[in-house]
């Protein structure tokens, strides 16, 4: 029998933004870079959460993006 | 030479270029317009400083056609089109109507028909988009095309912006403003003027939809407003010019809930409902709402003092650092929140610099 083992290397992920810690204004400062978008929509992105914060990343790259949440206080997930 | 401001930097995340990868920064138009805006109507109150403040905005005010969606009809925030907004049509809200509201400011400074009837097509299209979303605008939507709106207003995500109405409000008063017969000469009409129908109907038309959109905002609780000072501040300027003192004067109690009252602080706005930290753009567009009636504001509000103390107290955020000396910090750090004088430099409130100054330059802070 031959198993199929999906490939992490095509696979795309979002990254979703569940709630911010104590800091949001460290969360802010991810998002703006993660999103590549200014201060004002970095914010309403956070205040909106859960709202997706990049998608289509390899899992590498989301996993980076989800640790970064995390050092700031957040709680991000993957989602396919 | 076409001059473009990059979206907001950070002091600690500026990123560099890597290797020979083209640049991958955007233009906002929320800097670009609002810049162009301020700059040009600055040069009309301050005659020693008017020949270079007028040049720079011109320049800005050029590359705003760049960000006219076709496919939409509206403004989007970003060049060159790319991203969210472009590819998926999902907008923060706001950013439509703050930013179309700049361009017009830009097209009644410049006399540019062609940008003026631009805005104009958006001012339709976002009648049409509050409409599409039952008066309760969503904090992140999608726009749909312009002549199919079938998705026109769906929300994503859960989050509302109900506040948004202010600004909504306030574009159709300059709108009014804009295509009034008093306001008919002197622009560069080339063939594209605007066509008669434009005229008193659209005034009655726009300053309707603009008081509807204000009493349907005065019915929301007042926690439901406070996304961000300037929502509601721009519903004063609307309730104001609309001759609606009741509304006024019950959207300016709303956002005084947000002003610092003591201390090195006071008279100052806070940048976003529960940020905890005051903010310098929220700040200039509050007194901004406030000056035009002020004195003859209800005493118990007290706004002639609050706005003396706003302007004092402002300067806190002005960099004195040689590099970006005069740039304005996004916010001073307070108990609750000591990490916000380290959010950065914010461009986006760049423009507020200037009207500050022609607001005291017009003597109109009593300065």
């Amino acid at each position: 029998m031959t198993w199929l083992v999906a490939d992490r290397s095509l696979a795309r992920y979002s990254v979703v933004l569940l709630n911010t810690g104590r800091t949001p204004i460290d969360t802010i400062k991810v998002v703006r870079e993660a999103a590549q978008v200014g201060l004002k929509e970095a914010r309403d992105l956070v205040c909106s959460s859960p709202s997706t914060v990049r998608s289509g990343l390899t899992y590498d790259d989301a996993i980076d993006l989800r640790a970064r949440l995390a050092a700031s206080g957040a709680v991000a997930e993957l989602r396919s | 030479m076409r001059l473009f401001f990059e979206t907001f930097r950070s002091n600690e995340t500026t990123y560099e270029r890597e290797g020979n990868q083209p640049f991958q920064s955007s233009a906002e138009l929320i800097c670009q317009a609002g810049l162009a805006a301020s700059l040009l109507e600055y040069a009309q109150s301050n005659p020693q400083r008017a020949t270079e403040a007028h040049a720079l905005g011109s320049e800005l005010a050029g590359t705003l056609k760049d960000f006219f969606d076709e496919e939409t009809g509206v403004f989007q925030n970003t060049y060159p089109p790319r991203g969210e907004e472009w590819r998926r049509r999902v907008v923060d809200t706001w950013y439509l109507f703050n930013n179309t509201y700049e361009v017009l400011r830009v097209a009644r400074s410049t006399r540019d028909s062609e940008l003026r009837n631009l805005g104009l097509r958006s001012v339709d299209r976002l009648i049409a988009f509050v409409k599409s979303c039952k008066y309760m605008i969503p904090l992140f939507a999608k726009v749909g095309l312009s002549g199919a709106l079938a998705d026109d207003g769906e929300v994503i995500g859960f989050a509302l912006n109900p506040s948004v109405l202010g600004m909504h409000s306030a574009l159709l008063v300059l709108a009014a403003q804009v295509v009034s017969r008093g306001a008919e000469g002197g622009w560069n009409e080339d063939g594209i003027g605007l066509s008669t129908d434009r005229y008193e109907m659209s005034v009655l038309d726009y300053e309707n939809e603009a008081k509807r959109a204000l009493k349907l905002l005065h019915r929301w609780p007042i926690s439901q407003t406070h996304h961000q000072a300037v929502q509601l501040a721009w519903a004063i300027r609307a309730a104001d010019a609309l001759g609606e003192k009741t509304l006024r004067d019950d959207f300016a109690k709303s956002l005084l809930l947000t002003c610092y009252r003591q201390g090195k602080h006071a008279g100052l706005f806070q940048g976003c409902a529960g940020m905890g930290y005051p903010a310098f753009r929220e700040t200039v567009e509050a007194i901004e709402a406030f000056v035009p009636w002020a004195n003859a504001a209800p005493g118990d509000l007290r706004l002639p003092d609050l706005i003396a103390l706003a302007v004092w107290n402002c300067a806190q955020f002005i960099s004195v650092e040689s590099a970006t000396r005069g740039l304005p910090q996004e916010g001073l750090g307070t108990r609750e929140q000591p990490g916000a004088a380290n959010v950065g430099l914010a461009i986006y409130a760049a423009p507020q610099v200037f009207d500050l100054a022609r607001l005291q330059m017009g003597g109109r802070l009593g300065q």
